[in-house]
């Protein structure tokens, strides 16, 4: 990439982070991203009615153990919709806002501008979802835990490794919705079959796992999940393997999204 | 000039096709737009806005080949560069001011801050917009919005302005200021390529038209080019006089003359000629002789509208 073209990569930066995270359609995003946070504050509310949480919860290990299921939570759900939501109105939003036209008349190639729009998008989804996977990760810890305990160093390390997943996944789950948002006009069917993929994931056989994303934040993710049903759902994968295997599928996803957009036309009547 | 610097400075479509499927948009054009203002003509449907998106980069032509000063339209680098173009999408990105807009794409051009920041009050400046940029577009009149498009073409200095429609919504004063505009940037040597309905306008604007009918360019030239090969339709000139009853009697002697006739409606006589160099040769010595007081003499039927009307035979919405 040449400086202007980093230079391009800026300004489309700075019109997409504005859009993203002020913009109309960024609502949708923060109510997303406050589930899990909601979910955490009726946990707290309903644990200090009753006089104080399950057994199994308490201490900074119950902490852990609370946080590990709700990760899941997190990572299937709150992460999955957030990126739909995002990368499949990167383009889409777009076209539907009868707006891409802008971008199209600038000096700028193609590709660029998908790297450009992917980069921010994948600014805002980490933003939103990782600062949301923080919080409820300090809060559950401080309540659980204790305050001094959320905040000790080895509490704050495996936070790190969590928001760690969180970006990731941002970055596999972002690529593959704006692609399919360059290629398909309807976006909730393929966002359906694709979370039907993802849910189902544990169950395929093991060399269409991995044809998936899950399947590699799971080996990612810094705790083991709990003896029982979410025990099933997990997937023991190197790190060696997890991490190269998202950025390889991240690429690769990209190349096709740039290649798509090459050939993508401005025809909004027949939208 | 040679074949290759003539394409270096014009617009160039080689037989041209654009099909949406399997409905025409346009067909099988060839043209070389030259420097100037150059208008795009014809009805709804004729194709004007799809030419105007093919040498712009946003459409790919289903065949042949477009230049534009010798970029092609999939080079994004080299042609976003080169034009500016003023859709007729009354759309914008949500919640943005004009300036924002403006300073926005500058920076996704590559300008820097500075750069940027110049060129939007620049380009807000010349289209009278300085006021209200720091409004959101959302709040701006139909006007003000056609303005702040042409901001955003006309921002980056391009050397080839397309312009669909950029007259409508505006105001009589700020027509007569884009007008003048218009003709500022074809003067110093800038492609303008315009397509309206408002033919009288096209009429006084225009170095050269591209008349469209259902995708296909039926004629192009300046007007009086135009007119003057359509040997079907004699030209018809209206002469305001003191006596144009002996005046009529008299022309009718010029072989060239097919019909002369006192139009009440227009107030003077009007010849019909097949040969106007010939015409007003006769002419002179006819009102010489004659003593007859001549108030004016002008082409009655030289201009887009007739024009148009004789090639596709009336029935558009052009007017």
């Amino acid at each position: 990439m040449n400086a202007l073209q980093v230079a391009q990569v800026r300004g489309v930066l700075r019109l997409e982070l504005r859009k993203g995270l002020l913009g109309r359609r960024s609502l949708p995003v923060y109510l997303i991203g406050l589930l899990p946070l909601g979910a955490t504050f009726v946990f707290v509310l309903v644990s200090t009615l009753v006089g104080g949480p399950p057994q199994e919860f308490r201490g900074a290990g119950g902490a852990h153990l609370f946080f590990i299921a709700q990760f899941q939570f997190i990572l299937r759900f709150v992460l999955y919709v957030g990126c739909v939501w995002i990368f499949m109105n990167l383009f889409r939003g777009e076209v539907i806002d009868r707006s891409l036209h802008y971008y199209f008349l600038t000096p700028i190639r193609r590709e660029v501008l998908v790297a450009g729009k992917y980069l921010a998008a994948w600014s805002t989804a980490s933003a939103v979802f990782g600062g949301s996977t923080a919080l409820c990760y300090v809060v559950v810890h401080a309540y659980l835990g204790g305050t001094s305990s959320a905040l000790s160093a080895p509490v704050l390390a495996v936070l790190g490794q969590y928001v760690g997943v969180v970006l990731l996944g941002c970055l596999g789950y972002g690529a593959v919705f704006l692609v399919v948002g360059l290629f398909l006009r309807s976006l909730i069917v393929p966002a359906l079959v694709i979370f039907a993929w993802e849910s189902l994931n544990t169950f395929l056989p093991a060399f269409l796992k991995k044809i998936s994303v899950v399947f590699y934040l799971q080996g990612l993710i810094p705790l083991p999940p709990p003896d029982g049903p979410v025990s099933i759902l997990a997937e023991p994968v190197s790190v060696w393997i997890a991490l190269p295997g998202i950025l390889l599928f991240t690429a690769l996803t990209l190349v096709a999204a740039g290649w798509r957009i090459r050939h993508v036309e401005i025809a909004y009547g027949t939208e | 000039m040679d074949t290759q610097a003539r394409h270096e400075d014009a617009i160039v479509f080689d037989n041209v096709s654009k099909f949406y499927g399997e409905v025409l948009g346009v067909n099988r054009v060839h043209l070389a737009v030259p420097p100037g203002i150059t208008s795009l003509v014809g009805p709804n449907g004729s194709g004007k806005t799809t030419l105007m998106n093919l040498m712009t980069g946003l459409l790919r032509p289903s065949q042949g080949t477009i230049r534009v000063l010798g970029a092609r339209p999939d080079d994004p680098e080299r042609l976003g560069a080169l034009v500016g173009y003023c859709t007729q999408f009354d759309s914008f990105p949500r919640g943005f001011t004009g300036r924002e807009l403006l300073y926005g794409y500058l920076r996704v051009h590559g300008y820097d801050a500075q750069a940027a920041a110049q060129r939007t009050d620049r380009a807000l400046e010349r289209v009278g917009m300085t006021e209200p940029s720091r409004r959101r577009i959302a709040s701006y009149s139909k006007g003000m919005r056609q303005r702040i498009k042409l901001a955003q073409a006309l921002a980056h200095d391009p050397r080839v302005l397309v312009l669909d429609e950029p007259l409508n919504g505006l105001d009589p004063m700020a027509r007569a200021e884009v007008i003048a505009l218009f003709r500022d940037l074809a003067a110093q040597g800038r492609h303008v390529i315009i397509s309206s309905h408002i033919l009288h306008e096209v009429d006084l604007i225009s170095d050269q038209v591209v008349l469209l009918h259902e995708g296909y360019v039926v004629a192009e030239g300046t007007i009086r080019n135009v007119r003057g090969e359509m040997e079907k339709h004699p030209l018809q000139i209206l002469i305001r006089c003191d006596r144009p009853a002996q005046l009529a009697s008299r022309v009718f002697e010029v072989d060239s003359v097919v019909e002369a006739r006192i139009d009440e409606e227009r107030g003077g006589l009007l010849v019909k000629t097949k040969d106007a160099e010939r015409f007003y040769l006769a002419f002179n010595h006819i009102v010489l002789e004659n003593e007859v007081r001549v108030e004016a003499v002008a082409p009655a039927d030289e201009d887009v509208d007739a024009v148009y009307e004789y090639l596709i035979g009336g029935g558009g919405d052009q007017a």
